[in-house]
């Protein structure tokens, strides 16, 4: 059996190795257009130089002798052949294959905003975005970020730390505006600006002012207030990279649409990771989960189904992430946002603790069914209560039914504060 | 399953031939599993919000105590404990003293000498014996009732002038001994004291209150009324008990409770209870420090009738265990709860003087002053009968063991004869470097630091070779008896200088001052000395160490070692290590306050080391030769 | 290999595994010097004792799950599923992103709390004898044996 993967991060690895677990025999190619293996999660630790290249490498060591993969890096697959079942690589190659899987990701989407595009413009997706960024800080100067999303808020607070001058723009009320609500939203903004990072939410960049050279000047935002600005990074969104599919015929909507097992709709063909859109578990919602832990999962889904074993998504969901603010830990789950606009109950337990951080947790439910969580400053035991909203495992007496432990019942003593 | 093991190799075998009894030594390897937080003193258990122990990811109990708070409060409040055990022997001690004063009790006065010079140093008249007697005891009694404000009169009168203005200086001069100990408990308890230096400082005015009264003041008055130590040979060991005598064991710490009884034994009445038996008469067998006392003090009250001291605080369930002992008398401490179940396999009688140390299985019989001669008659008759009663079937199984040349009687004063009429002689030693300095291996024994007596006789054996003449006081001098040190031949130990004095003196390397209260002894020994070289305590070549400290007491002594601006070794820490700052404050800061600091080391060698170390720093700082 | 075996109803509550693994996972590796450098400086246990909603001792411990999801929630490769079972974070590569804390369903990825941001876990105490926190259970509720899982939890009550 002749297996072709397209890219080279978290999606594809996972599916080569569950390949290879099940079909000692098969022959897996993995073609990308990366230079190296690099954990995308790290580019702020690159483009800080706080990390080199070689140090973001995901996997274990000598993975692809262990696994016998056939990797060829810096190869982009240009073209898809369904009738043939072959693909064709920016280098020339030909590769047949009976399963193919697509995980070629996303790039930076960049906004339609006057100015914007042009020198010293970056997006901030790939290796080469942050290496180009990387090697155009030490220049100094202002850096203006459009979008205070995760990838924004940790390259701001990354370079600020370093005493970049840094403007962050938001058009949310608040930064992360996907993964906190109002209270915890404004944590986050005084916490970047106490981390000496411009913060501008509830605005936009309206048009980027250059000079004759075409240089960047200032960004100009709607409100009219205008920042000084010699490098700009890109972080307001993010585009599927879906064109090797759509040329082919695989349906797409804002990514290629798959199953539960991962499956296009062309057969022999697989997609996991960012370029795709799912069904996610929690929002029973078609939708990108463009966070690490999911892409991975897909990829085990996919690299399963391929090799002939079962295996499902149902319990995959992209509603989840991780961030340290400044040093703060945060970890949201579940659609906080769209909660509070909804019928759940929003509880909020605010201290601090005896190690004198200030926490916050939020819990939203509906009935007995935890459906959302924020932790704020204290993040131990988070994994527990994202287990109980995506299993949708019942509250009782405020409590949750830990698994696998017979009984064990694993009380949230913060649902009882009213 | 390992039993623990002794220094003392005879009392191992022993142990290891009666292995069908549970002693102590079974016990450790069953409770060798420590509690850490136990051991860090990060456990607090004041409120019903707690128990609390201090971790990384619960840094403070619920009130907010920092480790640093519950560490001293649980320092303060063992030492208060700790005091508050030794105010309670010099509190009995001084109204003995006072009822035989008022001629309340018929005891009698034994060292008249002895109460002349007593009633100088506190400044007491009196025209008749007993009328000095009464004021003596009234002035101890009044210092031990006044009120915190009120500070003690005697301190001035006991302490070292230089000592007494540092403590005055930094506010040590206590209060009303108990006083003291009851505000230390009042601060200690919920919500109250969190500052961990205020609590150190209340250590240190329980330590003053400790050393003078507790230890000094009990040991002065029991001289007078049981005689002064003198000088002499003896044996200790398992072998002074003669299985043909009505034996008597003897627990506790309050050589003047046993008076009536002595007083009774040494009568031919008091002989006869036992002749009629069948028994060669009645004798005393000395255990843990009362029995170091009437060692001490042979010369000057029951030479007759004490057979010798048996053994220290861990021996006591080994020697039950023989079979020879009838009756087992418990005023104070160590009395351990292990001897129970052994007693009564042994068909042993327990009798208790003082509910302080009541056992669920021995018989309170209170000690009342003025009945001391009805109750000497009583425990002698209780003795011969439970002989009479139970010989027939126990066999008896006494093991070889012990030293039968054993120097004992030391004190300040005997010490002093003995060196014809002042220390000059020592402090010449000192100087020229034949000696280069003096150890007090002082307190318990324990199972835990290596084993039983272990660190005890491996770091006297490192500082005698080092040629530091080394000063013996409570459980420590027990186990060191046992193991030879107290004997002449122990010479051979020693370093070349002090083998060469031991020789000139006809003394062994350890002086051997009996029970732990004569830590008070050895600590006037060091007072002399500073007084003749001119000296503050804490210039002189002088260390302590309480290798082997056992409880709550020990702490009590130690603090007054560290009043004093002794250099403390101890082998393991007390449970403060949870506390960064109670750390640093003993082991470092201390210094700059008192001139005292404690000084933890498991490892005998590197003990040694280190205290030679002080004593040489010492030697060089006074311009005095520092041998290689 | 060697399976620790966690019986519930023999906990009482010591919190001696904690300090356990505290102290040897501290710099020295010794009780005496776990605090020193006071508590804000100690290292955090792997392990925690937790109360479960009925008021229930619950010793939490990792499990060194068959499908470990802190190791699919890991973006650094710091975490790996080993062939031996065991899941093991090597520290120089994890860079505290914290989405392991986010995934394991048994709250056992704990953030370290210390200067470096990183995860910190169960290591199994594979550099020592024994394990720390079996070998300072004073009721038998850890124990060793052999099996076929790095740990099991044998639930009574």
């Amino acid at each position: 059996m002749n297996y072709v993967i397209i890219g080279g991060s978290a999606a594809s690895t996972a599916a080569a190795r569950e390949i290879r677990q099940r079909d000692p025999g098969g022959r897996i190619r993995l073609f990308t257009r990366d230079p190296a293996f690099y954990s995308r999660c790290q580019l702020h630790l690159l483009a800080s130089g706080h990390r080199q290249v070689a140090q973001a490498n995901f996997l274990p060591h000598a993975w692809a002798e262990r696994f016998r993969i056939e990797v060829f890096h810096d190869d982009a697959v240009t073209g898809i052949d369904t009738g043939q079942q072959r693909v064709r690589t920016s280098a020339g190659r030909e590769a047949a294959y009976d399963r193919l899987l697509i995980a070629t990701g996303a790039r930076t989407a960049l906004p339609p905003v006057a100015g914007l595009a042009g020198s010293r413009t970056f997006g901030f997706r790939d290796l080469a975005d942050a290496e180009a960024l990387r090697a155009a800080l030490p220049g100094g100067g202002r850096l203006v970020i459009i979008g205070a999303g995760l990838v924004g808020c940790e390259l701001a607070a990354e370079l600020a730390r370093d005493g970049h001058r840094v403007s962050l723009v938001e058009m949310a009320p608040h930064p992360l505006p996907l993964q906190l609500e109002a209270e915890t939203g404004a944590l986050a903004a005084s916490l970047l600006s106490a981390a000496g990072i411009d913060l501008h939410c509830q605005d936009r960049v309206a048009r980027v002012e250059r000079d004759a050279a075409g240089l960047p000047v200032a960004v100009h935002l709607a409100s009219g207030t205008a920042l000084p600005a010699d490098l700009m990074v890109v972080a307001a969104g993010v585009k599927a990279n879906t064109e090797l599919a759509t040329g082919v015929g695989i349906t797409t909507n804002r990514g290629i649409l798959i199953d539960r097992q991962c499956r296009t709709n062309l057969p022999a063909i697989f997609a996991a990771g960012d370029v795709t859109e799912s069904e996610d578990v929690i929002v029973h919602q078609i939708m990108p989960s463009a966070i690490w832990p999911a892409a991975v999962r897909q990829g085990q889904v996919a690299g399963a189904v391929m090799a002939g074993d079962t295996d499902s998504l149902a319990r995959n969901t992209g509603l989840r992430a991780s961030v340290s603010l400044c040093g703060t830990s945060v970890v949201a789950i579940g659609p906080v946002n769209q909660a509070t606009a909804d019928h759940w109950t929003k509880r909020v337990y605010r201290y601090r603790n005896s190690r004198g951080h200030r926490c916050v947790k939020i819990f939203f439910t509906d009935g007995c069914r935890l459906k959302a969580a924020i932790l704020w400053g204290e993040i131990t035991n988070a994994g527990v209560y994202g287990e109980a909203i995506i299993n949708g495992r019942d509250i009782h007496d405020e409590q949750i039914v830990m698994p696998d432990l017979d009984g064990a019942r694993r009380g949230i003593a913060e649902l009882s504060i009213r | 399953m390992a039993r623990c093991q002794s220094a003392d190799t005879c009392l191992s075998a022993f142990l290891e031939k009666k292995s069908s009894v549970n002693t102590a030594f079974d016990r450790m390897d069953e409770q060798k599993l420590k509690c850490g937080y136990g051991e860090l003193g990060v456990c607090c258990r004041l409120c019903s919000n707690g128990p609390c122990r201090v971790t990384p990811d619960s840094p403070k109990g619920v009130c907010g105590a920092t480790a640093d708070a519950m560490v001293a409060r649980g320092l303060l409040r063992a030492v208060a404990a700790g005091s508050a055990c030794y105010l309670h022997v010099v509190e009995s001690t001084a109204r003995r003293l006072k009822a035989i004063a008022t001629g309340e009790s018929p005891v009698r006065l034994r060292a008249e000498g002895a109460l002349d010079e007593l009633a100088r140093q506190l400044g007491v008249s009196g025209g008749s014996v007993l009328e000095k007697a009464g004021n003596v005891a009234d002035a101890v009694l009044a210092d031990l009732y006044r009120p915190r404000h009120e500070a003690m009169t005697l301190v001035k009168r006991m302490a070292l002038p230089k000592r007494a203005q540092t403590w005055e200086k930094l506010g040590l001069l206590p209060g009303g001994a108990k006083s003291e100990v009851f505000d230390a408990l009042v601060k200690t308890s919920t919500n109250l004291n969190t500052d961990p230096v205020d609590q150190l400082l209340h250590c240190l005015r329980l330590g003053i209150c400790t050393g003078l009264y507790g230890l000094n003041l009990t040991n002065l008055m029991n001289d007078v009324i049981m005689g002064e130590p003198e000088i002499r040979v003896a044996r200790t060991g398992f072998s002074v008990v003669d299985p043909d005598y009505v034996n008597i064991g003897v627990i506790g710490h309050s050589h003047s409770v046993f008076a009536g009884l002595i007083q009774y034994l040494e009568t031919p009445a008091g002989q006869q209870l036992g002749l009629v038996k069948g028994a060669k008469g009645i004798r005393l067998i000395g255990l843990t420090c009362v029995g170091q006392d009437m060692q001490l003090r042979a010369a000057g009250s029951g030479g007759a009738v004490f057979a010798g001291q048996a053994g220290n605080n861990f021996t006591q369930e080994a020697l039950i265990a023989t079979g020879a002992i009838d009756l087992v008398i418990t005023e104070f401490n160590c009395t351990l709860s292990g001897m129970e179940p052994i007693a009564a396999s042994m068909k042993t009688k327990l009798v208790c003087l003082d509910d302080v140390c009541k056992q669920t299985s021995s018989e309170l019989i209170p000690d009342r002053y003025g009945h001391e001669l009805e109750l000497g008659q009583r425990l002698a008759t209780l003795a011969a009968d439970q002989y009479a009663a139970r010989r027939g079937g126990v066999t008896i199984d006494i093991p070889v063991h012990g030293y039968a040349d054993v120097v004992t009687g030391v004190s300040e004063k005997s010490l002093v004869k003995l060196l014809g009429g002042s220390l000059e002689p020592v402090i010449a030693l000192v100087k020229n470097g034949t000696i280069k300095g003096i150890a007090g291996i002082l307190g318990c024994s324990n199972l835990a630091a290596g084993g039983h007596d272990m660190t005890t006789v491996a770091l006297t054996r490192e500082l005698i070779k080092r040629d530091i003449l080394v000063l013996s006081a409570g459980c420590t001098t027990g186990g060191l008896c046992n193991t030879g040190f107290c004997s002449p031949a122990a010479k051979e130990w020693a370093g070349p200088g002090l083998r060469a004095v031991c020789e000139q003196l006809g003394i062994p390397p350890v002086l051997n001052f009996g029970p732990c209260l004569a830590i008070g002894r050895i600590e006037i020994v060091v007072n002399l000395l500073a007084e003749a070289m001119g000296l503050d305590i804490p210039q002189l070549p002088v260390v302590i160490s309480a290798p082997q400290w056992l409880e709550e007491q020990a702490l009590a002594d130690g603090c007054f070692g560290l009043a004093l601006g002794l250099t403390l070794h101890l082998a393991q820490p007390p449970q403060i290590l949870g506390s960064p700052v109670v750390t640093k404050v003993l082991t470092q800061d201390l210094e700059q306050l008192t001139g005292g600091k404690v000084l933890v080391e498991l490892d005998p060698v590197k003990a040694a080391n280190a205290l030679e170390a002080v004593i040489m720093a010492k030697r060089a700082a006074l311009g005095l030769e520092v041998p290689a | 290999m060697k399976t620790k075996i966690i019986d519930r109803s023999r906990c009482v509550g010591c919190k001696n595994c904690e300090l356990a693994c505290i102290v040897a996972h501290s710099p020295g590796g010794q009780l005496a010097g776990a605090y020193a450098a006071g508590i804000d400086k100690a290292v955090r246990a792997r392990t925690k004792l937790e109360v479960d909603g009925d008021g229930k001792r619950f010793p939490q411990f990792c499990r060194h799950c068959a499908h470990p999801a802190c190791v699919d929630a890991c973006m650094s490769g710091a975490l790996e599923k080993r062939a031996d079972g065991l899941v093991i974070c090597d520290p120089d590569r994890c860079v505290g992103c914290y989405m392991c804390v986010m995934s394991c369903p048994y709250g056992n990825a704990r953030p370290s709390m210390g200067e470096a941001q990183i995860m910190i876990k169960c290591d199994a105490c594979t550099d020592r004898a024994c394990m720390a926190c079996v070998a300072a259970c004073p009721t038998g509720c850890l124990k060793v044996g052999e099996g076929t899982e790095a740990v099991v939890y044998n639930v009574v009550g």
